[in-house]
């Protein structure tokens, strides 16, 4: 093995996660090698090096420093964070649309009657105006004619 | 070693997956138990980042703060524990750069640190020994904090990642964006660095 392959090889040997034949390979070399040799020490003084630091622990009471930090009332705040993605504001919002356009079809629909009515309040409508232009050309005390007045006709509907 | 049991312990994915599902649902216990599972790690791996200890625990919460306001965001394209740590590398370069002017210090590992107005003792767990032995110790781990806060932090991150919080090497990759061979040539490097520095500190003595 040459000086440029077991450089590659020798982190991983310290890290023992070579195979049996490129270990056997490498410690070949360094018995050979006192350069590498030399790296070899080196690198496994640091690894031991390290695990020699403590773990460090954060004080107790962690979570409730945390906790105290996070936003108020997390559940609810939860709830609205879906709408903050584009996405799934859409995917909210459409069905949400569609509901409300079947509830407004629902509460009011277009019927037969509610044309009927339309057309009722349109001959009043135009009843009034024809009130107000006579009113206008109003001469004296004359009576408003009989037959400008709407009469009921039977099925509901006004008759001029 | 230990970082090679806590590899085997990262692949501990499923529960992670089921937690962040429940957070995803408005659980908040499943969050607080994501946070109970990774706090120890996370303020282990912004300590080391850092070398401030002072700063830790407000970076630490930092994170988990960033992760209960984007964990609905999380799509599982990359594992949890990657994600999270990807949020705690952010955070950590982010209080780098504003404190790039700023005079590093350096931190004894059994100074006591203060936390809230009171004194919290550094976990120094392995106190067996003579005590030249544990001064011996406490040196040499003054020495390697010292010098993982003279390397770049290029290399710093994936010697912290790799040798001390026990990722993989395509974990590592997925955490800092990079080809697994840039990680590879970091971790080279970094730990020749390291054995360097530290053997020029066993010469002198």
């Amino acid at each position: 093995m040459k000086c440029k392959t077991a450089r590659g090889l020798v982190s991983e040997y310290v890290s023992r996660i070579l195979s049996a034949e490129q270990k056997q390979s490498v410690e070949a070399h360094l018995r050979e090698c006192s350069a590498c040799e030399k790296l070899h020490a080196d690198m496994r003084q640091a690894v031991r090096a390290l695990q020699l630091l403590p773990t460090d622990q954060p004080a107790a009471g962690f979570w409730n420093r945390l906790s105290a930090r996070l936003p108020a009332s997390p559940k609810r705040r939860w709830a609205w964070v879906p709408l903050q993605s584009p996405r799934l504001r859409l995917q909210v919002a459409l069905p949400a649309l569609v509901a409300a356009a079947t509830a407004m079809a629902v509460m009011f629909p277009k019927t037969p009657e509610r044309s009927v009515r339309h057309v009722q309040s349109s001959k009043q409508a135009l009843y009034v105006l024809q009130c107000v232009e006579q009113h206008a050309t109003y001469g004296g005390d004359r009576l408003l004619g009989q037959e400008a007045i709407p009469v009921e006709s039977g099925n509901g509907a006004s008759s001029f | 070693m230990v970082a090679d049991a806590i590899r085997g312990l990262a692949t501990m994915t499923d529960v992670d997956a089921a937690l962040v599902e429940r957070c995803q649902q408005n659980d908040f216990d499943a969050f607080a138990e994501l946070v109970q599972r990774y706090q120890t790690r996370i303020y282990n791996f912004v300590c080391k980042m850092t070398n401030s200890p002072a700063d830790a625990e407000d970076m630490a919460q930092d994170v988990f703060v960033r992760v209960y306001k984007s964990i609905h965001r999380f799509r599982g394209e990359s594992t949890f524990q990657t994600w999270l740590y990807r949020i705690a590398h952010n955070i950590c370069v982010d209080r780098s750069r504003r404190a790039q002017r700023q005079v590093p210090v350096a931190y004894s590992l059994d100074a006591p640190t203060e936390e809230d107005g009171g004194e919290h003792p550094r976990d120094l767990p392995d106190r067996s020994g003579s005590p030249e032995q544990i001064a011996e110790r406490t040196e040499l781990q003054q020495r390697v904090w010292r010098c993982l806060g003279q390397m770049s932090e290029r290399l710093r991150v994936v010697i912290v990642l790799y040798d001390i919080q026990g990722l993989s090497y395509e974990e590592i990759a997925k955490t800092l964006s990079c080809p697994i061979g840039t990680v590879k040539s970091r971790l080279f490097n970094a730990r020749a660095e390291l054995g360097r520095r530290l053997q020029s500190y066993v010469e002198a003595r």
